[in-house]
């Protein structure tokens, strides 16, 4: 009540729908029917998604527990093993022992639900994310003509894709993170700031760096307003995401035994990077490596390297305001502390609208093959390090680094061709090139 | 950056980018030339370095050997009454606990691990007087050596080695002794046991000595020392550089490799050239091939070799050979920490010769970018203009590609359990001779889908040699160079294959590149213990008793991309069919 006050008093005294809040599972709202495009489509994407993790399942029914225990699926932040830590701790006792890093109230909700359905919870999530880019993509190809990708493709990519399926396998938790960038995304390209809001805070809450989304979000509704409806946007969507993230904190805190451990353990510890442990990223190996005194200083290096291109990205592609988007995910991944393979199997998924700029991109292949090598080499390479001993912590980094070289490659191509297709306007001339092999 | 932007021009300007495109497959050739060339001068001088400790702790011959004659009787002693083992016929149960109760004499506890599948192993630990007995060193005695003789000598020489050591105060870490069966399943199955389930044990393993001495002579004329691991590990250079320098040290004349008696003293390039090679077939082939003991403790992070003693007209006496083992524990009695970290990956060419990774790792990688190449070329050098790669025929290669790996893979499996070899070869044979048997042309396949074919087929088999490059090197490059003819089969509808010679000619090259009539040739040619098809239930077994996965990497590595290939041979639609189909889409 004293937030619908506080709400209208902001409005001037206009009452003001605040769905998020009143909807008592922000999951419902999402998935009402509002949302989805045709429901036979929705059903048969569920059916492929659920059908091919049962499948996984039952052909290989110890994968998913060593895929949790492999560095490229799980990570501190975001592995099933460390969540099952949490469940067996009491509430309030949570953020003593320095091994969970799950933000509270997910930790509650999964609480609430038996373990024996936390397969089914998770196939469930991966579902919704699904449906959710079979509602989003309807609504690109409303808003841009010339995304030519049929409506099913991303959600049937997400469903099949090997990397989405072994993350689900492993119960990672970067999924509910993704299904807050789905809707957030989705909410943004419908207009509506309270929603848009809700779930950038709701993706920011799960995995902290998404939060920067806000930015290239930002610019979805900014689109086509006057200047002076520009302003009341952007304070309106400011007011909306700091209130989301004090009501999540405040619950967060008060589930967490009336303690702010938990700011420590899920948000500062992955900023400060807390827990040195190899992973596909690039930070690890620094702070395995590294002389102490350095480390305030490259911590601080790689969180300014991190954040100091959101902004200008969003700036500079205002125009173009899903590009800015999705290059802000792929940048994020690239720069974060614990990325898993997970959230590469979900930045791909967005690739696909940008089928028109491909005749631009010159280095698909080798892009492609420079991952698919990172992928094949990583687990061999850790088995030589951790498993047979043969080898050391460098073998691993030199993959990160080619993964990174990928991910780097498909980033920067895809700018070059965004570039170009800005400088060509609406007649495509892919065969004005410097070089073509 | 102003040259190299000339340069840029210049080649543009002169349309080098096309014809440099249209040499690839020639290009590829000589890649595989210039690997092949990589490895052959490996051998020269100034190519190759010598040995030496990298690790300084470990001294190895430093301190004076007491394993000398005063211990001669007792090892007879006990030699006399292994022999009535052999006399008598004891079964493996009494002749277990005899030895049992002569190790307890002298402080060893003992256990028996009764295995489920394979033979009892009777193990033993002396614990360290000093230090913490977290690590362990093992003398592993089969009763049967790889060749199936009772390992007398062996036996014999373990436990007076032990009774030995026994009254020394210098170990700081625990000694174990382990008497298997077998030097194979039964004492891989004790390996696992060890790091899995076993209530008496002595800590981590951090090296093993194989004994292996059949016989009931006194004497010995020189050592072979084994050391391939399966998978492609290799023990640490050091522990193998320790055995090697001890042997000689000793007096005794190291063969590695199998080297025969009269070419151990050799040591010029063909010599060199050769211990190579053998090194290169011995570890594609360990775990297949007869074991000796040291494959046994792979992949659990131990330093294994084995010790044979061979001959028994030479002047070396027995405690002789005794004193190898005995320096070698004290040496790694010796160490600190652990092994040196840069020394898993090597070649040996000589006794006292390495390589190291750096210089014959670049060859395999070349033979992994030929396929490479190859598939470039299949991609860009196509009659259907402007390559495009994220298309329909890509799509549709990736699910074919897909939908033989799984085949694959339940081929492999079923041939784990069905071990049929007729059949197998059978199969493959109908396999190379469908593109010529089917003369109906295929509605399934296009013209552009089998170039698409080919570039997923090479592609697969250089990601498939480059994922096993660093884990098991002599795996991928003998992979690699004999898969290669698979690069030079043309597609039939190319209009080679019109002809009966370039068909008879793409039919020899699928024959030879196909993997199991491959392995079959090469395996007959070089190994004479792979008389005849053997070798398939050989692979299987290697598989089944030691884990050693070499028959699935040659399964799901090499075949599919063979099947990828043997397809894109298929007769198809003639490409005027293709042409419009390209103008539709």
């Amino acid at each position: 009540m004293a937030l619908e006050t506080l709400m209208g008093a902001l409005q001037g005294g206009k009452r003001i729908q605040l769905h998020p809040w009143y909807c008592p599972l922000p999951l419902l709202s999402a998935m009402s029917a509002r949302t989805l495009p045709t429901p036979v489509l929705a059903a048969l994407v569920c059916g492929l998604c659920v059908a091919v993790r049962m499948l996984g399942w039952l052909l290989f029914p110890s994968l998913g527990e060593a895929l949790d225990k492999s560095a490229e699926f799980s990570s501190p932040v975001s592995s099933y093993r460390s969540l099952r830590e949490a469940l067996v701790v009491a509430s309030g006792t949570m953020y003593d022992g320095g091994v969970v890093h799950h933000p509270p109230l997910l930790i509650e909700a999964l609480r609430a639900v038996p373990t024996a359905y936390h397969r089914a919870l998770f196939v469930a999530m991966d579902c919704l994310v699904a449906v959710q880019f079979l509602r989003m993509t309807a609504q690109i190809k409303r808003r841009y003509a010339s995304i030519s990708v049929p409506v099913w493709l991303p959600a049937v990519v997400y469903a099949v894709n090997p990397l989405s399926i072994m993350s689900c396998l492993s119960q990672s938790s970067v999924v509910f993170a993704h299904w807050a960038i789905v809707n957030a995304v989705s909410d943004a390209l419908g207009g509506s700031i309270p929603h848009t809001a809700l779930f950038v805070s709701l993706a920011g809450y799960f995995a902290v760096y998404p939060a920067l989304l806000l930015f290239p979000l930002a610019t979805f509704l900014l689109a086509r307003r006057s200047a002076a409806g520009r302003v009341s946007v952007l304070v309106k969507l400011g007011l909306f995401v700091v209130l989301n993230a004090a009501v999540l904190l405040a619950a967060s805190y008060k589930v967490s035994g009336d303690s702010w451990l938990f700011l420590r353990a899920s948000y500062f510890s992955l900023l400060n990077f807390e827990v040195v442990t190899p992973n596909l990223g690039l930070w690890w190996y620094f702070f395995a490596e590294m002389f102490t005194e350095f480390i305030p200083f490259f911590k601080a290096v790689y969180n300014l390297f991190l954040l100091s291109p959101v902004v200008p990205l969003a700036i500079r592609f205002n125009a173009q305001p899903l590009f800015a988007t999705v290059v802000t995910m792929g940048w994020i991944l690239l720069m974060k502390p614990y990325p898993v393979l997970g959230e590469y199997g979900f930045w791909f998924v967005w690739l696909l609208y940008f089928q028109p700029l491909a005749g631009y991109m010159r280095y698909k292949v080798f892009a492609m093959l420079l991952y698919i090598h990172g992928i094949m080499l990583s687990p061999i390479f850790y088995h030589l390090w951790i498993g047979s001993g043969a080898g050391n912590s460098n073998f691993f980094y030199a993959v990160s680094l080619v993964n990174a070289l990928a991910v780097g490659t498909i980033l920067s191509d895809l700018l070059w061709g965004m570039l170009r297709h800005e400088y060509d306007g609406d007649k495509p001339d892919f065969d004005r090139k410097l070089a073509q092999i | 950056m102003g040259l190299l932007t000339n340069i840029h021009r210049k080649i543009i300007a002169m349309g080098l980018v096309p014809k440099l495109l249209k040499q690839l497959p020639n290009f590829g050739k000589v890649l595989l030339l210039v690997s092949f060339v990589m490895m052959a001068i490996i051998p020269l001088d100034g190519q190759y370095r010598r040995t030496y400790i990298s690790e300084n702790a470990l001294m190895p011959s430093q301190a004076y050997s007491y394993f000398r004659e005063s211990e001669w009787n007792v090892v007879r002693g006990y030699r006399t009454q292994i022999e009535e083992f052999v006399k008598n016929g004891t079964s493996m149960e009494d002749r277990n606990k005899l030895v049992a109760s002569w190790l307890q004499d002298f402080g060893v506890k003992t256990s028996v691990y009764h295995s489920e599948k394979h033979n009892d192993t009777l193990y033993g630990i002396l614990h360290t007087p000093r230090g913490d007995g977290t690590e362990a060193i093992v003398l592993s005695i089969p009763w049967y050596n790889g060749d199936g003789d009772f390992n007398v000598g062996g036996a014999a020489l373990g436990l007076g080695l032990f009774r030995y050591f026994s009254r020394w105060p210098v170990w700081s870490k625990n000694l174990m002794i382990v008497f298997s069966e077998d030097p194979r399943e039964s004492l891989r199955d004790w390996v696992n046991a060890y790091h899995t389930s076993m209530d008496l044990t002595g800590g981590s393993i951090e090296a093993a000595i194989t004994l292996d001495y059949a016989g009931n002579g006194d004497f010995l004329d020189y050592v072979e020392v084994y050391y391939d691991g399966l998978n492609g590990e290799l023990p640490n250079l050091d522990l193998l550089n320790v055995a090697i320098q001890v042997t000689q040290h000793e007096g005794m004349k190291v063969s590695l490799n199998g080297i025969e008696k009269d070419q151990i003293d050799e040591n010029d390039y063909f010599s060199r050239l050769r211990t190579m090679g053998l090194g290169i077939r011995d570890s594609t082939l360990a775990g297949i091939k007869k074991t000796h003991g040291n494959e046994a403790f792979s992949g659990w992070r131990i330093q294994a070799v084995t010790l044979k003693a061979c001959g028994n007209e030479g002047n070396i006496d027995i405690t002789t050979f005794g004193r190898v083992p005995e320096a070698i524990f004290r040496s790694v009695n010796n160490l600190l920490e652990k092994f040196h970290q840069s020394f898993f990956f090597y070649l040996i060419l000589a006794p006292k010769n390495f390589v190291s990774i750096s210089s014959y790792l670049p060859s395999a990688v070349i033979v992994s970018i030929v396929y490479a190449t190859f598939s470039l070329d299949a991609l860009v050098n196509t009659p259907f203009g402007s390559p495009i790669f994220y298309n329909t025929e890509s799509l549709l290669s990736l699910i074919i590609l897909s939908v033989i790996l799984i085949v694959s893979y339940l081929f492999s499996q079923a041939f784990v359990y069905f071990p049929n070899t007729e059949v197998l070869l059978g199969i493959n044979a109908i396999l190379i001779l469908i593109p010529y048997i089917l003369k109906q042309k295929s509605s399934l396949l296009n013209e552009a889908l089998t170039y698409r074919l080919r570039v997923f087929g090479y592609l697969y088999m250089s990601l498939v040699l480059t994922s096993l490059l660093v884990i098991n090197f002599a795996l991928a490059f003998v992979m690699g160079v004999l898969a290669a003819p698979m690069l030079l089969v043309q597609t039939q509808s190319s209009g080679v294959a019109r002809n009966t010679k370039s068909a008879i000619r793409n039919i020899i090259l699928l024959a030879i590149s196909n993997p199991y009539f491959s392995i079959l040739i090469i395996s007959n040619l070089t190994d004479t213990e792979m008389a005849g098809t053997v070798i398939f239930s050989k692979l299987v077994s290697a598989w089944s008793d030691l884990h050693c996965w070499t028959w699935f990497v040659v399964c799901i590595g090499w075949f599919p991309a063979w099947l990828l290939i043997l397809l894109s041979c298929l007769q198809c639609p003639s490409s005027s069919n293709v042409d419009e189909q390209k103008k539709t889409q």
